[in-house]
């Protein structure tokens, strides 16, 4: 018999994991030029507690075998608070896909294609993502396993590369920030990448081998906090603190000062080629899941045909959002860390809760 | 995407084509960011001057022509020096245009020079631009001139050969002899915010060529620049120590050549660095820097015969030699420490990376503990080989 081609196993769910939050995750490095030296600590937070919403979210998951999570929100919650709650997360998704396409326009439109219109851009995301949103879970999921070796191998290449210019270990010297600094740091980390990861929720009903959920799905996160990690580290040791806090995009800025021998430069053009296509995942993921909720909401069977609305809205969302890249910067280190919790923390613990003590016999 | 879900009708066929279509204004053609070769000019290298009367820069570029008319003329490029002036550098670079035929592309940049008035007065203002703009590659070199930039990219070079690769030319051999140490732009863009160190870059000038007869540029000795700002010239002789005690990147594969007085004899050896080791300590609040360089070296040139072949005189000329690298190490740091009075060896940046603690109180006096400090020099040179001739002298 044929397998459904959405469903997918634990391996292909880390990959597409991975990818969903390693695209980004480098452009910024927010919190890196927050806590400098100390990131890591910050970088550790995120994922521990990245690493604890997963576990619920598969407990929540093996708990109901059979059910989807959109399934398992009505089950729990009851029909309309199921509703609320699964809104709350289309308003997230909402948010980290603008935040999203608006990072990726504004790289291009600086360093890139400065006279193109944003707008253009942006077009030509949604249409991208919207085909393969289009596609299907299992095709997302077999481009994501046959582009990775492709985004290792360039990645490792460069940053062996990268290495070559680091002198002396630039997260010396250690513990220089104070804890709540370090503390908020964590959290940016866990808004931003890390946290993302609640989103994959939604996804866990396709995997096959549900008892290899958490393990699938935390080696891709701390895979993702290695790759981060050695980012920032081959960042500040090459660029230099100074630098790498001052620079827009310091990992691009890292990479446009490798050359292969004296004259073989402008390595980051193909760098930045395999770079958007990973940064795609994301924003694809986001339109799949994204669609699939708006047709749990109002009970569809076939969603198929609304996955190039969503791609409008989202493409009219983004254009509207963040009109210059310093509102970005601000809602990114001010108020999403803290409008992102009720989505990525309160909620898994809620319906973690709420499945203990079903299970357990306790009247709700 | 329509044609993969079942057979195609008319229908489906006729809105694939027309999305098809749609499509084709995303294609590269249509963008507003390409440009076509024949219609640019690539800026090699640039000059930024300033006056301090009328308060204007003057940005100076030297560009090279892709020209590619026939085929007999394909591969050739000509050069082409412009310069406007301007109330900023970006208004100064963006009034070149009024002079140039073509689209000014600057990716291709090499090389900056900075006008002494301009490192003196505007160096802030230089290195935001450089780092601003998206154009410039944080790879290219910054070179401080003597007398005014304008000048330098003017003058035509003695190998005939494009300016730009001439001044590459002279970077590369800077690792053959030591006296003059280039800095991209991405060193001094970490550096120059930093109010405890200093740094040297390159310092480009020119010189008569011997007979009198025309000028040649020179790339000799460097330029220090303190707290933002251009604050002295190094001679050469004052560089080799730069080298010496930087980072691998520059002494990995420098190679410098030192004449000393040995057994009445003058002897040149020209060394290589195998190993340098920095050590920064505090002892009770109290700062305190090691330096150890092992060296090896091969003979250059003698003028007097020599046993060389007795192994006691070559112990005794490593002796000598290594005390030659000691006494030029520690007359250099001591010239950076008490007469420059500028960190250039980023000495402060060790103490704030290994010494947190006592770098809190340091910092607040480093201007007076710097030039205090005391800094021991070791040096061990091996010399290895006696050069191509088996001559080695009396026995």
């Amino acid at each position: 018999m044929k397998p459904h081609p959405d469903l997918i196993s634990p391996g292909q769910l880390g990959c597409l994991l991975f990818s969903f939050l390693s695209g980004f995750s480098t452009l910024f490095l927010m919190e890196a030029k927050m806590v400098k030296q100390d990131v890591w600590v910050s970088y550790l937070l995120g994922i521990a507690l990245s690493g604890g919403m997963l576990w619920l979210l598969c407990y929540v998951q093996r708990q109901h075998p059979h059910l989807s999570m959109f399934e398992v929100f009505d089950r729990l919650l009851g029909r309309w608070a199921a509703k609320l709650l699964l809104a709350v997360y289309l308003v997230y998704i909402l948010e980290i896909q603008a935040a999203a396409m608006q990072a990726l326009t504004t790289f291009y439109n600086t360093v890139v294609l400065p006279n193109t219109s944003p707008d253009h851009i942006l077009l030509l995301i949604v249409l991208s993502t919207t085909y393969a949103a289009y596609l299907g879970l299992g095709t997302i999921v077999r481009t994501v396993q046959v582009t990775m070796p492709f985004f290792i191998v360039a990645i490792v290449i460069i940053s062996l590369f990268i290495l070559k210019n680091v002198d002396s270990n630039p997260f010396l010297p250690m513990f220089r920030h104070r804890l709540p600094e370090m503390a908020y740091g964590g959290l940016l980390s866990f808004y931003f990448p890390f946290g993302k990861s609640v989103v994959f929720c939604f996804l866990l009903s396709h995997v096959t081998r549900k008892e290899r959920l958490y393990a699938g799905s935390m080696t891709a996160v701390v895979l993702s906090g290695v790759y981060l990690c050695a980012a920032t580290y081959l960042t500040f040791g090459s660029l230099g603190m100074q630098l790498s806090t001052d620079a827009s995009f310091p990992f691009f800025s890292a990479i446009q000062l490798v050359k292969f021998g004296e004259y073989l430069e402008r390595i980051e053009i193909m760098i930045i080629g395999i770079w958007t296509m990973f940064t795609l995942f994301e924003v694809i993921v986001l339109q799949y899941v994204f669609t699939k909720i708006v047709g749990h909401l109002f009970g569809l069977n076939k969603t198929q045909a609304f996955i190039f609305p969503v791609g409008l809205f989202f493409f009219v969302i983004a254009q509207k959002s963040f009109p210059n890249i310093n509102d970005l910067t601000l809602y990114n280190l001010t108020i999403a860390p803290f409008s992102t919790l009720i989505p990525m923390a309160a909620i898994p613990l809620l319906l973690a809760s709420l499945t203990y003590f079903t299970k357990r016999g306790i009247p709700r | 995407m329509f044609y993969l879900k079942g057979a195609m009708t008319g229908r489906t066929k006729f809105k694939g084509l027309i999305a098809m279509i749609s499509l084709a204004v995303c294609l590269s053609g249509c963008s507003p960011d390409m440009t076509e070769i024949s219609e640019i000019a690539m800026v090699m290298a640039f000059g930024i001057d300033y006056d301090t009367e009328s308060r204007k820069y003057t940005v100076t570029s030297y560009s090279v022509v892709p020209s590619a008319l026939s085929a007999k003329d394909s591969g050739k490029l000509s050069e082409w020096v412009i310069s406007a002036k301007g109330d900023s550098i970006l208004e100064a670079s963006k009034n070149l245009r009024s002079r140039s035929g073509r689209i000014l592309i600057w990716q291709h940049n090499k090389f900056v020079l900075v006008g002494e008035t301009a490192a003196r007065r505007a160096f802030f203002e230089i290195v935001d631009f450089l780092n601003r703009n998206r154009q410039i590659r944080m790879t290219s070199y910054l070179l401080v001139s003597e007398g005014k930039a304008i000048d330098k990219l003017n003058d035509n070079v003695e190998t005939e050969d494009l300016l730009s690769n001439d001044l590459l030319g002279k970077v590369r051999n800077e690792k053959e002899w030591g006296k003059s140490v280039s800095q991209i732009l991405q060193d001094i863009a970490n550096w120059y915010p930093n109010p405890y160190r200093g740094f040297v870059t390159g310092r480009i000038g020119i010189s008569k060529l011997p007979d009198g007869s025309r000028d040649a540029l020179v790339l000799n000795g460097g330029a220090v620049i303190d707290k933002g700002k251009f604050k002295a010239w190094l001679d050469g002789e004052r560089v080799i120590a730069v080298q010496l005690l930087s980072d691998k990147s520059k002494w990995g594969m420098l190679e410098f050549a030192r004449s000393f007085e040995f057994q009445s004899s003058q002897v040149s050896l020209f060394f290589r660095v195998e190993h340098q080791r920095i050590d920064s300590r505090c002892r009770e609040g109290k700062p305190e820097i090691d330096i150890r360089l092992t060296l090896s070296a091969t003979m250059g040139e003698i003028d007097h015969q020599l046993p060389l072949g007795n192994p006691e005189t070559i112990v005794k000329l490593e002796q000598a030699a290594s005390d030659e690298i000691e006494k030029l190490v520690r007359e250099s740091v001591a010239y950076y420490q008490k007469v420059l009075k500028s960190d250039i060896l980023g000495f402060s940046e060790r103490f704030a990376q290994y010494y947190p603690d006592d770098w809190e109180m340091l910092q607040k006096e480093w201007g007076s503990v710097y030039p205090v400090m005391p800094v021991s020099v070791h040096a061990k040179v091996k010399v290895e080989k006696m050069g191509m001739v088996k001559y080695t002298g009396v026995d």
